[in-house]
């Protein structure tokens, strides 16, 4: 009987606290510390720590500090182990780079659950208030960072590209060096550092030429002139792509040779799997600089670009 | 090239290659009577594929005829003219091929020549240059029996090197145990149920014993001789060839110490030029200095690449020919194949 009284007590409390205009916060206060009694009334239970209790207890604030402070050293130093000891592995880093973020997730999980394990003391009420409040941090300031976090979750599962790989997301291009809870780390071929927010990784297109391997696909496009000699330019530039020192081929990773005959001249293309990403460049040039050598040995022509435009000076085209 | 070279036939007892020389021998009886049986040997440096070559021209003495090849052939003919003979064994058949452009015409030609023989050819490759070419010319097709050398476990090191060996050896272990040691590498060979196959596995055994006496700092309590088996296992790669040349550089008199099996730090020489030289170098075992300039790329500095490499001790130089020290080969393979400068 006297519970039932203290309930109706505290409720009447509660509305004559909503007209009352001596602060926002102080009615925030009263209102959740009245729906805290409510619930542990209710549930029988004799006492609950308030919300606001904990969440402005000093003690709180610097474990939570600290627990956040030593959760990024130990992913900082894992980090850094992690990727020396992958780098040692070669071509078969990769292996080792996607346990990071998987380690990084965990380890921040890990922390955001001991900082609010003293909230989910709490009653369910509180509780809900709680989250209601932080719905509502979210749908305002926070709706960016949350959406991050979570989209940085679905590359760890479904795994779009790794670190390691080379990938493209929108105008931006380069390895993968790090993927955080809220951002992916590329560098460029200009060894520029791009952070691409993790929502825009998966909510655009991501290309990843290598996806998981230490190899990648090469394109080389060289062009020639119709009156040179096509089987001997294929010749050439196969033996350029399986003599260079950076080529890898295997049954899986065969390399191709492609010719197009465009109006003004010949493109051929060589397609070929590069023994390690990071050379992808250098391998592009080795096969044009030695293919370009051979060519010019072999008699093999570029097309004249005289006359201020793509045309042939001795052939007729075909 | 060289095919004027003293016979001499290995003695029957030794089985360290009893199950190669067995399909190698039945391959050959099922040429001679008809069925067209060429043959690769593939191996790794030293690992015992002149011993098959020559287990071969002794088993069938009379009947065949044998080349050496020493550098890159650029005339096919040397070996389009063989003596009339029933079998050729082709040795080093990885200097048919230049890896640089225009440097697979022999090769092309050599095929073409194995194709439309009815002879039985034999040859014997680099297994670093077999896989290469089984890549890019897929070699594999013009070479029906394949017999790929394994890697030999430490007790069967232990058993070839002992039996070249007669007088006693005093083993000391003077310095640390490497680290590396607790983990011991062993082969198991299952046969599969229903059938005459065999599968074989290398699994990784730790040895807690010695973990335990490391711990206490008593490591070379531990069975003396079979620590330095295991470390020479360890950096040969379980190559025969390659485990006896670092076994009798380091056995002074009579006695083996574990500190005289410590290979060269490959600190310094794992940049770009010097890796790849090191793997045409794995990949052509034995090389004069011509022939490796040869097919170097431009802009690499060969010599000074070699000299470097000598002073490290990782290679020797001797008659303007170029081979990596057998106790830096198993370092260096492991380290190219990491990287996948050899394949």
């Amino acid at each position: 009987m006297s519970n039932a009284t203290t309930v109706i007590t505290n409720l009447t409390n509660t509305s004559s606290l909503i007209p009352d205009n001596v602060g926002i916060v102080t009615n925030a206060t009263n209102i959740v510390k009245n729906l805290t009694n409510i619930s542990a009334l209710s549930s029988g239970i004799t006492e609950t720590p308030h919300l606001i209790d904990v969440i402005f207890n000093p003690f709180w604030i610097i474990q939570s500090l600290f627990i956040l402070i030593f959760a990024y050293i130990v992913v900082w130093l894992l980090d850094l182990a992690l990727k020396i000891l992958s780098e040692q592995l070669g071509t078969k880093r990769h292996i080792l780079a996607m346990v990071i973020p998987v380690m990084k997730i965990f380890l921040y999980i890990g922390a955001i659950y001991l900082i609010i394990t003293p909230l989910l003391h709490l009653g369910l009420t509180e509780f809900a208030v709680f989250s209601g409040i932080m719905g509502a941090g979210l749908g305002l300031g926070l709706k960016d960072l949350f959406a991050d976090i979570v989209a940085g979750f679905i590359i760890i599962i479904e795994k779009p590209y790794q670190i390691g790989d080379k990938i493209q997301v929108g105008n931006d291009y380069g390895e993968v060096v790090d993927i955080g809870l809220v951002q992916t780390i590329i560098i460029t071929p200009g060894d520029s550092r791009v952070s691409i927010p993790n929502y825009a990784a998966i909510s655009n297109s991501v290309s990843s030429a290598n996806a998981g391997s230490a190899e990648m696909m090469v394109i080389t496009d060289l062009y020639i002139s119709y009156d040179s000699d096509i089987s001997e330019a294929i010749r050439l530039l196969s033996e350029a792509v399986i003599t260079s020192r950076y080529v890898y081929v295997s049954d899986t990773r065969p390399y191709t040779i492609l010719v197009e005959n465009l109006p003004l001249f010949r493109k051929i293309t060589a397609k070929a799997y590069v023994n390690d990403l990071r050379h992808e460049f250098i391998f592009k040039t080795d096969i044009t600089k030695r293919a370009w050598e051979a060519y010019q040995i072999a008699g093999i022509k570029a097309p004249d670009i005289s006359a201020g435009g793509y045309c042939l000076s001795s052939s007729p085209l075909i | 090239m060289e095919d004027d070279h003293p016979l001499s036939c290995p003695p029957p007892t030794n089985d360290l290659w009893s199950n190669e020389i067995d399909i190698l021998m039945k391959a050959i009886d099922e040429g001679l009577s008809g069925k067209s049986r060429h043959i690769a040997i593939i191996s790794e440096y030293l690992a015992g594929k002149e011993d098959l070559a020559t287990k071969i021209e002794c088993g069938y003495s009379g009947r065949t005829a044998r080349i050496r090849l020493e550098s890159f052939v650029d005339d096919i003919s040397v070996l389009s003219n063989l003596p009339e003979k029933d079998i050729y064994i082709i040795e080093n058949c990885h200097f048919l091929a230049q890896r640089k452009i225009n440097g697979f015409h022999i090769f092309r030609q050599f095929i073409d020549l194995v194709s439309q023989n009815n002879q039985i050819w034999v040859t014997t490759w680099n297994i670093h240059s077999w896989r290469y070419l089984s890549a890019v010319q897929g070699i594999g097709s013009s070479f029906p029996v394949q017999i790929i050398i394994p890697q030999k476990n430490y007790e069967k090191l232990r058993e070839f090197i002992l039996s070249q060996h007669t007088s006693s050896v005093f083993y000391v272990i003077d310095t640390p145990v490497p680290r590396r040691l607790i983990m011991v590498r062993k082969n198991l060979i299952y046969e599969i149920p229903f059938s005459h196959d065999t599968y074989s596995m290398m699994i990784y055994s730790i040895r807690f014993r010695l973990i335990w006496a490391i711990l206490r700092g008593k490591s070379h309590e531990i069975e003396p001789d079979e620590l330095i088996f295991q470390r020479l296992a360890q950096i040969s790669n379980g190559n025969p060839g390659i485990a006896l040349h670092i076994w009798e550089k380091s056995l002074d008199a009579w006695e083996i110490r574990m500190s005289a099996m410590s290979p060269p730090s490959l600190n310094g020489v794992m940049d770009p030029d010097t890796v790849y030289v090191l793997s045409l170098l794995l990949s052509l075992e034995t090389v004069s200095i011509q022939d490796l300039d040869s097919v170097i790329p431009e802009g690499i500095y060969l010599t000074m690449i070699l000299s470097h490499l000598e002073a490290k001790k990782i290679i020797h130089i001797k008659n303007n020919r170029v081979s990596i020290e057998p106790i830096a080969f198993a370092g260096i393979t492991n380290e190219l194949k990491k990287i996948r400068m050899v394949w």
